[in-house]
């Protein structure tokens, strides 16, 4: 039997070989450097992290994959959909580290493992994305995965990090051994695992596929925080370091809707008829609890973390709405683009006001912010309105986008409910805005440069995706038909 | 780079749901948590999205104009669907040249009365409240002009009609010297005029459909032009009618409607009395929108009408419907001038002053110059915002004269802060009185330099935008129609002569009572827009210049006879320019005649010499007080005043109509429709209805809904909350119940 | 004596699965938790090689390997995570740590 080299184009995995590297050389590295050197550690990473964009930017417009067997198709596909969400997580990325470096300092928690988890967790995060073959799916999934553990009880000995490291820990094998073993069920209804050969083949899958393909819902919707797999969420966001709150809720949450859509609408749109309604009923289930509850929390990180779940829900509308529509993938990505910037640049702010791990995370420590920082207060309140949906932000945009497909797929219903539920979210995203600006308060604001450069950008990248999104949404576009394509062509 | 920004449209009634949601369910907490502040918020949240619509009205404009003028219809959903019967009404979105128009003026003008009323309402109890109906109305305004259909634009038709009802009431508790709850009648009043208007909607749509088959626009014209040129019957099940004098049904039953909307006779009686509303309100509702609606309705019936006038069918043999449109328009517009001589409330002069124009608008449509209707739809609504919130400013600045001798007399300081028409002293005095006025010019420059623009575009004097607009309606009527073109002219004279009354009495001469001597201007928030409406109601008339360089004309739309008509040449787009002869249909480039400079020059000098007239002759001198009576008192003209026809028709009109229906339903209504149909559905959802709105919506106010909802989600979200126990096993739990009950849906799906 | 067929084997990997499922809803102690997540994923494991063997395809037992590494990665975190909770805790019942809720 004669041994067959796979065909390897490494150059068009740069991205993802520059990140996972590059957490490897700072590994070696940081044997060598002196201990008062340090802090150089979060500006390379930054560069590591900015030189994977810039080579990621370079692959728009390419379409084709690496790693294919004899007679199969690609494992890692490479094109405008994968390259989209790479930017998102490693803009994610860069972010993250923007609003951690300070934070770390004055919780005492910077530690270089931090920036090294990071950039595992990415690379994870885009593999999700490229993952063309549902075992490489896992691995991303892990890879993604177990680095957040380790990042949400980064803050031990404080008992609610460690706990909350327990809860992600433990329910996220749990999900993940079931995601597994939908796997193997693919496996054995079609013979394969490789996503273009399961299109082929799922039709005739029968019973075991739709099995399997429950699984990966729940697989899937685990990591995203859809109910009713979300109860993890609140306590593992509260109890987080809130830089790996901020990080895990855009990116986890981005990196299981990558893949979902990828193996959803790319490898199982023939069972399309038995998984819409479910992912349907799935979304309509996460935005009533993700808002309801989220109103009666005091926590400003409990609070984000439902309003994540209720996000996750949105973007459900958009998967459900994708086989029907031809806008639902690129709705799910801008979305998700849109998200990414408001969520974070909210989540800077909480951090900003976090003067002390675990102290200043409450909502009554808004009262007042707007006189006390008004630009800080101002972004703040624009973050609220755009997660609430209000014009012109990029939240509204996306939403639009969302409901707007989701008609066009011919669930109204679906969209209605998104509406109702967004406008039951108004009532805890303007509290925010509410106690802000009519209460006088005090309470230390610790924001450095690199913070409030964050706010700014975020806040810029809101307001623009908000007045135009017409580009952006074209783009989305581009990404979301080169998905179809590279199916259609096998 | 051709813009396409048709997608949008439906944003045109997101904008303003946003605002209604916003103010409607959490505005009135922001304001009692911090006055001022909150007041900020509410009000420039409303506005913010009113000028939102506004930014999407421009980009449609900008769309249409890269896309050579062409209709586009936006189809949103399937609205009402019975395939078995055919019928389907989609919700969809007319974007042609004259749909966005309206939403140009209406979103444009709208949002400046927004601004305004932040400073206008200030103070006022329920301000969130106010801007709330302010954006409600703005959406159902938007459904009115954007439907592609009759069933949308009867929707946004009614729409606003309960809004105005709304604004009318808003300071519901007000009573006049008899104790009579005088806003609420009004309100109650505008209702019931509208409500027999409405009716005849209903009946012309079902008309329409069970002639043509469809609701959309597109289809019921082309569909009844093919059926004219071809001379086909109408047929309805056994027996069938010609297709003129089902039009002429239809045609006559939208001018019903229209004017119960557009306030013309007979049912232009409310409209004067809506002037109990905040004078925003009379600026956007009263005076530049909804009353327009019922033009709109006729020019985008254009089809209808013209294949009316070309088969010559007449209502029993009397007149067509398109003449009697012009007639009754101009009947209006005189009628109303003259009523307005009369008048002492500024408001009230305006008030009939709308009618009369509206008057001159109906007629314009209905003598077939629909770009003429339009075009002085726009100024009018330019000008008469314009003089509505300049009247506001007079108002308030009179209000605030009045709180300041008040609070000198007492020696104390004023607490509560002046707001708008209310006012709870125990003396009389009446802030909209003209005769308690005068000499203002020198206490209100800026409103009075903007009220005066707005005066003497009203009055039609050159170059100002009214001028050029009633002077395209006088030409059309010199060549089409002798009587309705003396009527109009008559009117116009009287239009100037009661302006330049009302300027001379306002402005000029001495202060005739402490408040007008102490009174201040508005705060910028208000003089603001009406700087910009002054400056539109100059500009206007270019929109639709009779003449203007051979150059511009070239560069821009060449038109025969190298005349420069924007106006024209944009709405050509969507009003079909088309003669119907014997032969059928026959396509013209319209051509029409409209500048004449005879006509022009003698309406000119008719208004000059009603200005000069009322100015230095017939108020030279006078009142020098405030109980001096007025100078025309002894004149034939105030005989209106004697016996007004508001009065008459009151008095005798109105108690027979009444009896009409009494006698109808009595003697020949059959008992089971009577019982059945009036008590158990007309009556009971209506007390059902008032009650829910008197004990819900009156009572708590939208708050009370806003707890019940805000308690019921949180007795919810405590109670999901349970569930989030802390326990990880439990949370493990959860993902394996979700994964059974995915796993039995799954299965189930498979069998 | 009845042949052994592909379905015996699934059988098996379903059963296996919801012991360790069950163990996962039932047992309070953390490491024994842990042995219920991996018996899912042996589950799993063993459905894989017996799909492989009966559709003759190599590929099912590959990913096994794939599987078993990830297992292990995941139980080395775990470890760890319980070892730190035993120094705060003094205690590794999985019931004893609720400190969020709500």
């Amino acid at each position: 039997m004669e041994f067959q080299v796979p065909s390897l184009n490494l150059l068009i995995v740069l991205p993802v070989l520059i990140v996972t590297g590059w957490g490897m050389l700072l590994m070696l590295a940081e044997f060598f450097i002196p201990e008062e050197k340090k802090s150089w550690a979060p500006w390379l990473t930054m560069l590591g992290l900015v030189l994977a964009l810039i080579q990621t930017i370079g692959l728009w417009g390419y379409n084709g994959g690496t790693f294919t067997p004899k007679g199969g198709a690609p494992m890692v596909v490479v094109d405008n959909f994968a390259t989209f969400l790479n930017i998102i997580f490693l803009l994610t990325g860069i972010l993250t580290v923007l609003i951690s470096i300070h934070y770390l300092r004055r919780t005492g928690l910077d530690r270089p493992e931090y920036y090294m988890l990071l950039l595992f967790s990415v690379s994870g995060m885009m593999l999700m994305g490229m993952a063309n073959d549902l075992i490489l799916v896992f691995l991303a999934l892990e890879l993604l995965s177990i680095p957040l553990y380790i990042l949400s009880g980064f803050a031990w000995p404080r008992p609610d990090s460690e706990e909350s490291a327990m809860k992600y820990f433990l329910l996220g094998a749990f999900s993940s051994s079931i995601f597994v073993f939908g796997i193997a069920l693919t496996y054995g209804s079609t013979g394969t695992t490789s996503l273009p050969l399961v299109l082929e083949r799922i039709s005739d899958a029968g019973m075991l596929g739709l099995v399997a393909t429950a699984m990966l819902i729940v697989g899937f919707a685990f990591k995203v925080a859809a109910a009713p797999f979300h109860m993890w969420t609140p306590d593992v966001y509260e109890g987080a370091p809130t830089t790996v709150t901020a990080f895990m809720s855009v990116g986890a949450k981005v990196g299981g809707f990558a893949a979902m859509l990828r193996v959803f609408v790319a490898a199982l749109p023939q069972l399309g008829e038995a998984w819409v309604p479910a992912v349907a009923g799935v979304a309509t289930l996460t935005l009533i609890v993700g808002n309801v509850v989220a109103i009666v929390q005091p926590n400003i990180k409990r609070m984000l973390a439902y309003s994540s779940i209720a996000h996750a829900g949105y973007i459900m509308i958009a998967v459900a709405a994708s086989v029907n529509s031809p806008d639902g993938v690129s709705a799910a990505l801008f979305y998700m683009l849109a998200y990414l910037f408001t969520n974070l640049g909210a989540f800077a702010v909480v951090i900003a006001l976090e003067h002390k791990q675990g102290e200043g995370v409450m909502l009554d420590d808004y009262k007042g912010l707007g006189k006390r920082r008004p630009w800080l207060a101002l972004a703040m309140a624009y973050f609220m309105l755009s997660l609430t949906g209000v014009p012109p932000t990029g939240g509204f945009s996306g939403k639009f986008y969302v409901f707007r497909a989701a008609i066009e797929a011919d669930l109204l219903w679906l969209a209605i409910v998104g509406v109702i539920t967004s406008v039951i979210s108004g009532y805890y995203y303007l509290r925010v805005v509410y106690l802000m600006y009519m209460y006088d308060g005090e309470g230390e604001v610790v924001a450095n440069r690199a913070l409030v450069w964050t706010v700014g950008l975020t806040a810029l990248a809101t307001l623009v995706l908000g007045l135009l999104p017409g580009p952006w949404f074209d783009m989305a576009r581009d990404a979301a038909l080169q998905t179809v394509q590279m199916v259609a062509g096998g | 780079m051709p813009m396409n920004a048709f997608g949008l449209a439906p944003l045109l009634l997101v904008f303003p749901l946003i605002g209604v949601l916003f103010n409607g369910l959490v505005g009135r907490r922001f304001i009692v948590a911090n006055r001022n502040t909150g007041e900020k918020w509410s009000g420039w949240f409303a506005s913010v999205m009113a000028l939102s619509a506004f930014m999407v009205s421009v980009l449609l404009f900008l769309s249409l104009r890269s896309h050579e003028y062409h209709a586009e219809v936006v189809h949103l959903f399937d609205w009402l669907a019975i395939p078995s019967a055919g019928f389907r009404v989609p919700w969809a979105f007319q974007i042609d040249t004259l749909s966005v128009t309206m939403m140009l003026v209406v979103t444009g003008v709208g949002s400046l009365i927004h601004i305004y009323a932040i400073g206008y309402m200030h103070g006022d109890p329920n301000f969130s409240r106010f801007f709330a109906y302010l954006n409600l109305f703005l959406f159902f305004m938007l459904i009115l002009v954007s439907g592609n259909n009759y069933l949308m634009l009867f929707v946004g038709w009614e729409g606003v009609g309960l809004c105005s009802f709304l604004l009318i009431g808003f300071w519901f508790d007000k009573v006049n010297e008899k104790g009579e709850p005088m806003n609420a009648n009004a309100a109650r009043k505008a209702f019931v005029a509208n409500r027999v208007g409405d009716f005849a909607m209903i009946l012309a749509m079902a008309l329409t459909f069970w002639s043509f088959g469809s609701l959309e626009f597109e289809p019921v014209f082309s569909h009844a032009l093919e059926m004219f040129e071809s001379g086909e019957m109408v047929h309805f099940g056994l027996f069938s009618a010609s297709l003129g004098s089902v039009l002429t049904a239809v045609t006559t039953l939208f001018l019903i409607g229209a004017t119960g909307k557009s306030a013309q006779i007979p049912l232009y009686v409310w409209l004067p009395d809506a002037m109990a509303g905040p004078t925003p309100v009379s600026a956007l509702i009263h005076a530049a929108t909804m009353v327009t609606s019922g033009i709109y309705l006729i020019v985008r019936s254009n089809v209808l009408f013209e294949i009316v006038r070309a088969s010559g069918a007449t209502i029993f043999g009397i007149v067509s419907s398109p003449d009697l449109v012009a007639y009754i328009g101009a009947a209006t517009a005189l009628l109303a001038g003259l009523i307005a001589f009369t008048q002492f409330d500024i408001k009230k002069v305006l008030a009939y002053s709308t009618v009369s124009q509206l008057g001159f608008m109906i007629a314009a449509a209905g003598m077939g110059a629909y770009v003429a209707a339009m075009f002085h739809l726009i100024t009018h609504a330019f000008f008469k915002a314009l003089l509505f919130l300049g009247s506001g400013s007079v108002i308030h600045g009179m209000e605030h004269g009045h709180h300041h001798i008040h609070a000198h007399n007492h020696g104390k300081e004023v607490h509560g802060t002046p707001q708008g028409d209310t006012h709870h002293e125990e003396d009389n005095f009446d802030p909209q009185d003209m005769r308690t006025m005068g000499g203002l010019r020198y206490r209100m420059k800026t409103t009075f330099i903007v009220y005066m623009i707005g005066a003497l575009a009203l009055a039609g004097i050159v170059p100002l935008a009214g001028f050029w607009s009633k002077d395209e309606i006088l030409a059309h009527g010199s060549e089409h129609n002798l009587i309705v073109y003396i009527l109009l002219t008559i009117a116009a004279v009287c239009t100037a002569f009661y302006m330049g009354r009302q300027l001379k009495m306002v402005f000029f001469g001495e202060p005739r009572h402490e408040a007008a001597a102490h009174a201040e201007e508005s705060p910028a928030v208000m003089t603001v827009p009406l700087m910009i409406l002054a400056t539109l109601a100059v500009l206007g008339g270019g929109l639709n210049l009779p003449f203007l360089s051979q150059g511009i004309a070239e560069t821009y739309h060449e038109h025969p006879g190298g005349v420069f008509l924007g106006l024209e040449g944009w709405l050509e787009h969507s009003i079909a320019a088309f003669e119907l002869t014997e032969e059928g249909v026959v396509h013209l480039p319209e051509t029409p005649k409209v500048f004449s400079p005879g006509v022009a020059g003698i309406s000119t000098i008719l208004a000059v010499g009603a200005l000069v007239l009322a100015f230095y002759v017939v108020y030279a001198n006078k009142p020098k007080t405030a109980e001096e009576p007025d100078p025309l008192q002894s004149t034939p003209i105030w005989w209106f005043s004697v016996l007004p026809l508001n009065t008459l028709y009151m008095n005798y009109i109105v108690p027979g109509f009444n009896r009409l229906a009494q006698w109808l339903a009595d003697k020949v209504d059959w008992a089971f429709w009577h019982d059945f149909f009036h008590d158990r559905i007309i009556r009971d959802t209506f007390v059902g209805f008032a009650h829910f709105a008197a004990n819900i919506l009156d009572l708590k106010g939208v708050d009370g809904m806003v707890n019940g909802a805000g308690s019921l989600a949180k007795r919810l979200a405590n109670w999901i909350r349970q569930t989030q126990t802390g326990y990880a096993r439990n949370y493990a739990l959860s993902i394996f119940l979700g994964t059974v009950v995915l796993l039995a849906y799954f299965i189930f799906m498979a069998n | 004596m009845p042949e052994v067929t592909i379905d015996w084997y699934v059988a098996l990997s379903v059963i296996l699965f919801s012991i360790g499922a069950l163990g996962v809803l039932l047992r309070r102690n953390a490491i024994i938790l842990f042995m219920s997540i991996e018996m899912m994923l042996n589950a799993a494991n063993l459905a894989f090689v017996a799909f492989a063997r009966h559709l003759g395809d190599l590929d099912g037992q590959v990913l096994v390997f794939f599987v078993i590494t990830v297992a292990a990665a995941e139980v080395a975190v775990g470890l760890v995570l319980i070892v730190t909770i035993f120094r705060t805790k003094k205690s590794i019942n999985i019931d004893e740590i609720h400190l969020m809720k709500g």
